[in-house]
């Protein structure tokens, strides 16, 4: 191995490959990251381009095309029609399943976290366990205990803004406080904890909290406070939110700097078939000619869709009984198990204003139906506060003046009043939904869609709930709860429910449960293509996030997830990826 | 109303600026300034971008100025604003009620613009140079009824479409799908964002810290309008 090119090479340059590659090049070691996108360095383009979009989706200040594509959020239609790429983003998933699969991510330096909105929750400790405690899902191979002190370091790597006793008063213990003081509340947040804290709904009693967030309340770590621009899915102007960015410039700033190599699409693990070690990863350029690097560990770091498709693109052995295995694949469980925390989300308006569209897109939150015995039955859910009026379900303010000009024909002073008095009374709440592994939902290379190198493009079969599969209606009876307990809330709190279900078919998220007609949306949480577990016969990797049956091996992300839990991921990825640098940088050492 | 807002895409904009802009450009001593890299703790700089500029790109700002701040080939040249300007802008005070129709103070090339994209729709070309003439000979408040809708006299069915589209090219600065921004600058001043009283998604101009939390009042805590500014 004294030959290898590198002593890591990293497949993706989102939050998980930044911190990785941070932490090892700090050590000393030789570090690259492949990265399929383009680099991120010029901000204002994206910011003039998201100000140009028509439809502000969480992909519009990014590239859509290139020759790294990503999908972006079905509309309505035919969200099934895969011949629509490579003209329309919102068609590079192949998508097979029954149910639309409506989240995303980039496909540039930074990852994700380019247009992730910053929410940097902690898992609950019965998270862990919720097989033992509860009958479902499969436990983590560890503790919060075991994750705790990762929990603290990656909170002070991409530095979060919170009220630990926020958590602690219901037994998720911090052993540091926060870095920075809690991003306070908005003028909304505020109007509505006093209408519902301490009432009880279905057996539990609200608080609204404040919401940790990756989102500046300081200077820190040389990157301004949050100024409330409120947008920040998909792009914060000022960085105060973190991307992980950060860390790139961190790794490539270090005595032994990290290389950052982009336009590399990683498409292929190559494995020495006698005895198991991964021997390369090769990736096509974007001028198409096709390369090899070789190193002692290997990182994919690619996000949960494209490392499942690129194990699933990697051929290694033959069984006994002559079927084909690909890479990291002898559990069969690569790409299988995918999940989204999928959100019901629900608009009214107050009875008295509550000015919106201003401040971090949310700032508090309610967690009281995130844990508790219900979940032997039912999916747990969080629910989230928005600040931004009804723009993400209606697109309001646009929708709302060309609903008062075109629809009632209002023009000049009472136009402007009449838009004026329901703005500021808009409020949205997204209720988060807990996922269930279903072996009906899963991702696999395309067999007959190629992207422009002729890579198969992602077939998405997604399903929110199967009645054929153990617990299989475990989301769809969280979505009967969360149902029927928002109006509650919002006629304690004085909202009046503006709710629609669209129910055209084709619609993407509609569904009907036991004759009720819901609609969800994609969180942007893509989680479980990888998982994590005690046993290589029932998971891809082992706690250090190591594959079972390649050591030299690591897979980081959502992907390893066994559960969903209803903490947006991103904190429990930047803690996972921690622990993995210290598991690679201790193999290195040991070499 | 005028923010306090340099366009760094207009050429005027910097060069009457350009002292300020330099000063803000020095570098805050590591730590000193909670608000960002600037040594002035009041410049909100946007985007904040790589961080502090290193100090032979400042020397050249520096140099530009000395040199008499010569202007370049800028990328984009705004139109001139041509004569339907003024009833155009006289009528789209009416159907927006708004008296004031920019922040940037560029009204009358904002308006050319927008015509510009107004003509532009196929089919469309003749109409508004009629519709501005017989408003300006009624009187433009007559276009519409006390009520806010449409008078019967502009109630065609060609009138009240263009009508509409006038009105919602300044609210949301889209001609139907179209947001045919040049430099962004269209969508910032689009007038819903005063209307619901807080700031264009993106484009946040308060330097009130943590402004969110409060309810805003007398114009302040909206996200549009810098405190010490005026409004």
């Amino acid at each position: 191995m004294s030959s290898a090119d590198y002593d890591v090479v990293i497949v993706g340059a989102g939050i998980s490959g930044a911190l990785i590659a941070n932490e090892l090049a700090a050590q000393g070691a030789k570090v690259l990251i492949l990265e399929a996108g383009e680099t991120t360095a010029v901000r204002q383009t994206f910011i003039d381009d998201f100000y140009a979009a028509a439809i502000k989706t969480p992909g519009a200040p990014y590239p859509a095309t290139g020759d790294a594509p990503r999908p972006d959020v079905p509309l309505n239609g035919d969200w099934k029609n895969p011949a629509a790429f490579p003209n329309d983003p919102r068609y590079y998933f192949v998508q097979t399943g029954p149910d639309a699969f409506g989240s995303t991510y980039e496909r540039v330096t930074g990852g994700t976290t380019q247009h992730w909105l910053g929410t940097a929750l902690r898992f609950f400790p019965e998270d862990f366990k919720t097989q033992t405690k509860f009958g479902h899902g499969d436990d983590w191979p560890m503790d919060y205990a075991d994750l705790e002190p990762w929990y603290t370091k990656a909170e002070y790597e991409i530095g979060v803004a919170g009220d630990a006793s926020v958590d602690e008063k219901v037994g998720i213990d911090h052993s540091k406080p926060y870095p920075m003081q809690p991003v306070p509340a908005s003028w909304s947040d505020q109007v509505i904890k006093k209408k519902l804290d301490g009432q009880t709904f279905d057996g539990k009693t609200i608080s609204v909290d404040l919401t940790p967030q990756a989102r500046n309340t300081d200077y820190y770590d040389k990157r301004p406070m949050c100024m409330g621009n409120t947008s920040c899915v998909p792009v914060c102007p000022i960085q105060a939110k973190y991307d992980a960015t950060v860390h790139l410039k961190k790794a490539v700033a270090q005595p032994t700097p990290a290389t950052i190599q982009t336009q590399s699409v990683v498409h292929r693990v190559e494995v020495d078939a006698s005895s198991g070690e991964v021997t390369g990863v090769t990736y096509k350029k974007w001028d198409g000619s096709e390369h090899t690097v070789t190193a002692k560990r290997y990182v994919l770091a690619a996000h949960a869709i494209e490392t499942a498709k690129i194990l699933l693109m990697s051929p290694w052995k033959t069984d006994a009984k002559g079927n084909d295995i690909t890479v990291a694949n002898s559990s069969g469980l690569a790409g299988n198990r995918l999940m989204d925390h999928t959100c019901l989300v629900a608009w009214g308006l107050s009875d008295e204003p509550l000015h919106p569209y201003r401040g971090p897109l949310s700032t508090s939150g309610i967690g009281a139906f995130r844990h508790g015995e219900f979940r032997s039955e039912a999916a747990a859910f969080r629910i989230e506060l928005g600040n931004e009026g009804w723009n993400w379900p209606t697109g309001a303010p646009d929708t709302m003046v060309g609903a008062l000009v075109n629809g009632q024909g209002l023009f000049g002073s009472k136009l402007r009043a009449a838009l004026h008095d329901n703005s500021v009374k808009q409020v949205r709440i997204a209720l988060e939904l807990e996922a269930t592994a279903l072996n009906a939902s899963y991702i696999k290379p395309s067999a007959t869609f190629k992207d422009q190198f002729g890579i198969p493009r992602p077939e998405v079969h997604y399903c929110i709930g199967d009645a054929a599969e153990p617990k299989g209606d475990y989301t769809l009876k969280g979505y009967k709860k969360a149902a029927e307990l928002y109006p509650q809330l919002f006629e304690a709190a004085g909202i009046t429910d503006h709710t629609c279900v669209d129910t055209k078919p084709g619609t993407p998220g509609l569904f009907t449960y036991q004759g009720v007609n819901y609609q969800y949306r994609g969180a942007g949480h893509v989680i479980g293509t990888y998982t994590m577990g005690a046993a290589p016969d029932s998971s891809v990797v082992d706690r250090n996030q190591r594959c079972w049956d390649h050591k030299n091996l690591f897979l980081v992300g959502s992907g390893v997830f066994p559960t969903t839990a209803t903490a947006n991921p991103t904190l429990t990825i930047a803690a996972l990826a921690l622990w993995a640098a210290q598991t690679i940088a201790n193999d290195l050492k040991a070499a | 109303m005028m923010m306090f807002y340099c366009d760094f895409w207009s050429y005027e904009q910097v060069k009457a600026r350009a002292k300020s802009i330099l000063l803000s450009l020095q570098p805050a001593q590591s730590g000193s300034n909670p608000g960002g890299w600037s040594k002035l703790p009041q410049v909100h700089v946007m985007p904040v971008g790589t961080g502090p500029w290193p100090q032979d790109r400042i020397d050249l700002f520096a140099a530009w100025i000395d040199a008499g701040c010569q202007e370049g080939t800028p990328d984009y040249v705004p139109p001139t604003p041509g004569p339907l300007v003024p009833n155009f802008i006289a009528l789209s005070k009416v159907l927006t009620g708004f008296d004031d129709l920019d922040i940037l103070g560029n009204v009358e090339t904002l308006a050319q613009i927008y015509i510009d994209r107004i003509v532009a729709r196929p089919g469309k070309g003749g109409q508004l140079d009629a519709l501005l003439a017989k408003a300006e000979a009624a009187g433009f408040d007559s276009v519409l009824n006390g009520d806010g809708t449409i008078a019967a006299a502009f109630a065609s069915k060609a009138e009240s479409e263009l009508l509409k589209v006038i009105t919602l090219v300044w609210y949301t600065a889209t001609v139907g799908g179209d947001y045919g921004t040049p430099q962004s600058t269209q969508y910032i001043q689009g007038l819903e964002w005063r209307a619901v009283a807080a700031h264009p998604m993106g484009f946040a101009n308060e330097n009130v810290p943590f402004y969110w939390q409060f309810k805003p009042e007398g114009g302040l805590y909206t996200g549009l309008i810098a405190w010490n500014q005026p409004g």
